[in-house]
């Protein structure tokens, strides 16, 4: 098949979903927020995927939601002994992390070694602290959805964050996508026309820590994995063209996201699991329509 | 020396050493290239040319020495360097993820060249190139490309800041005999009005549209015209016993006169 009658196909497909989705929500009197929530969170993962295949920052991606996980758990400490709001100490814990495997890339350490150590780092001290959590605090409900994500029990503050951070990636992918498309295409010459290399690189990390942290209690640090990378995955496969690939991987989250949660609220299942489960559907039909 | 838009190409090179850790790449280069005209850099395998051309390009930060371009120092400095410099690597990698097309990478180059910002939409691929690439790979993806075409695809690319100078790191190396010929016109074509630097391991192909070769072995070991440097006694100053290969051509270039 064509490219862009494929991509057409999807365009139509997504707004009918869309509209399905709401008009199901809507009209069975469940909260609009939950549609908000998933596709928001969807949307900043997918937007973001296909910058990070180009700009050759799979692994960076792959590390952060451990990042998240980590910072998630010190964050209820944080917030139970010395105060403050969880979500904020876990921003800001989580960023740290993330920054500073973006600094080991950027130092020239290899890609996959920083972040088998990062993981490595980030799993075992996260499961630490989650099971110091677990035994001395009150806290189980808020740990189980930051493993498996839970977009149905947000608080308003997450509701907002997954809409405000949804809205900006989608600016921030149609406003120097592009430029960070062609570094990863072509680092030489991005250099020799000027561009700062490193001030788009700790955007690009900016985004993807924000995202992944911010969201990883209504996504859960399990499933955010699946929203970063197969989206671009998909888009890579199918597509022709940067520009297409761009707007072709926030079609497949938005797509994803609300058919998962349809299928979720009529079968009572867990949203972002179902989501991530049409993403790998997806994936598998593009890829066995790439393979004839 | 000027070319006919009046602009000046000019490459002079300070006492440069350049070193990978223990690693020498360059030793002490001096060197003078003015243009237009085609430069062909020879040398064996680890002989630094290609380290040589990423350091005129300001890709590289050198141990010691400088280089200046058209009077101005752009040792280490990319950005400067790439108002006039246009550069292709020896064997430039694409992500098999990577979805660009040709279109959008000759767009994409012109329009990060912009200090704008927010930077215009392109459209329009930039003029000029069609005579190095068949409109019809435009909208491929490079992942799509023979080797060849890639190379004839960043070689267009690698005009855009305007003519001035070239740098082409092996890009006869994915060809096949047939291209050889056809990109042997695209190079001569080009160096009429610019100054290309080549590197390759075959001087033959580009030897009639050749202006100078420079012989490099982490020193300059000569410079000069193909009649001066092409010499079994020269060669094999910077090849030992290896230059009986390069030595076989010259036969075949002296029979041309
Ligand atoms: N990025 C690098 N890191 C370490 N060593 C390098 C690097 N690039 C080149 N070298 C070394 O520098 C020397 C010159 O390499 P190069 O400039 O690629 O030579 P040539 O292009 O003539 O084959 C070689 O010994 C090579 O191994
Ligand atoms: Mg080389």
């Amino acid at each position: 098949m064509k490219s862009s009658l494929i991509f057409r196909i999807m365009i139509f497909i997504t707004i009918i979903s869309v509209i399905i989705s709401i008009a199901y929500i809507i009209g069975n009197s469940y909260p609009i927020e939950w549609f908000f929530t998933l596709v928001m969170s969807s949307t900043a993962m997918g937007s973001l995927s296909i910058l990070i295949y180009t700009r050759r920052l799979r692994y960076l991606a792959a590390s952060s939601p451990h990042a998240a996980f980590l910072a998630a758990g010190l964050g209820i400490v944080a917030s139970v002994s010395i105060g403050g709001s969880w979500f904020l100490w876990t921003v800001v814990i989580g960023m740290v992390l993330v920054y500073v495997a973006g600094y080991m890339i950027y130092k020239g350490v290899d890609p996959e070694d920083s972040a088998s150590i990062f993981v490595a780092f980030s799993s075992s001290m996260g499961a630490l602290v989650l099971y110091y959590v677990l035994t001395r605090y009150s806290y189980g409900v808020s740990i189980v959805s930051i493993v498996i994500g839970d977009p149905l029990l947000s608080s308003t503050e997450i509701i907002a964050y997954s809409v405000v951070i949804g809205l900006l990636a989608v600016i921030y992918v149609y406003a120097v996508g592009r430029e960070i498309i062609y570094i990863g295409s072509d680092i030489d010459d991005a250099r020799l026309a000027g561009l700062k290399i490193w001030l788009y690189d700790l955007s690009l990390y900016t985004m993807i820590g924000l995202t992944t942290i911010g969201l990883v209690k209504s996504v859960g640090f399990v499933l955010e994995h699946v929203y970063l990378l197969i989206p671009g995955a998909i888009a890579a496969m199918v597509c022709r063209g940067v520009a297409r690939s761009i707007t072709f991987s926030i079609l497949v989250s938005i797509l994803s996201a609300s058919i998962g949660l349809l299928i979720s609220i009529s079968l009572d299942l867990a949203p972002s699991a179902v989501s991530g489960g049409i993403l790998i559907i997806l994936f598998l039909a593009s890829a066995i329509m790439k393979g004839r | 020396m000027v070319n006919v838009h009046g602009e000046t190409m000019h490459i002079e090179i300070r006492d440069l050493t350049v070193k990978y850790k223990d690693i020498t790449a360059l030793e002490n280069i001096d060197l003078k290239i003015e243009g237009p005209g085609l430069i062909q850099v020879l040398g064996p395998n680890g002989a630094g040319k290609s380290t040589l051309l990423r350091s005129i390009a300001g890709l590289v930060k050198p141990q010691k020495g400088c280089i200046c371009i058209n009077g101005k120092d752009t040792t280490a400095n990319p950005r400067l360097a790439g108002r006039i410099i246009g550069y292709v690597a020896q064997r430039p990698e694409v992500s098999k993820y990577s979805t660009i097309t040709v279109r959008e990478l000759l767009c994409y180059s012109h329009m990060i060249r912009r200090q704008k910002w927010p930077r215009p939409p392109c459209r329009e691929v930039p003029r000029g190139i069609d005579a190095i690439i068949h409109e019809d790979i435009l909208d491929r993806r490079l992942t799509e490309l023979s080797g060849g075409q890639l190379m004839k695809t960043y070689i267009a690319r690698s005009l855009m800041p305007g003519p001035g100078i070239l740098l082409l790191d092996e890009p006869l190396g994915p060809m096949d005999p047939a291209s050889k010929l056809e990109f042997a016109d695209i190079i001569s074509m080009l160096s009429k009005e610019r100054l290309v630097l080549v590197t390759s391991h075959d001087p033959i192909i580009l030897l009639e549209y050749t202006d100078k070769i420079l012989l490099l072995n982490k020193k300059v070991i000569a410079y000069g015209s193909p009649r001066e440097v092409l010499r079994e006694e020269v060669l094999s100053k910077a090849y030992g016993r290896g230059f009986r290969e390069v030595g076989y051509h010259i036969h075949l270039f002296d029979s041309h006169y």
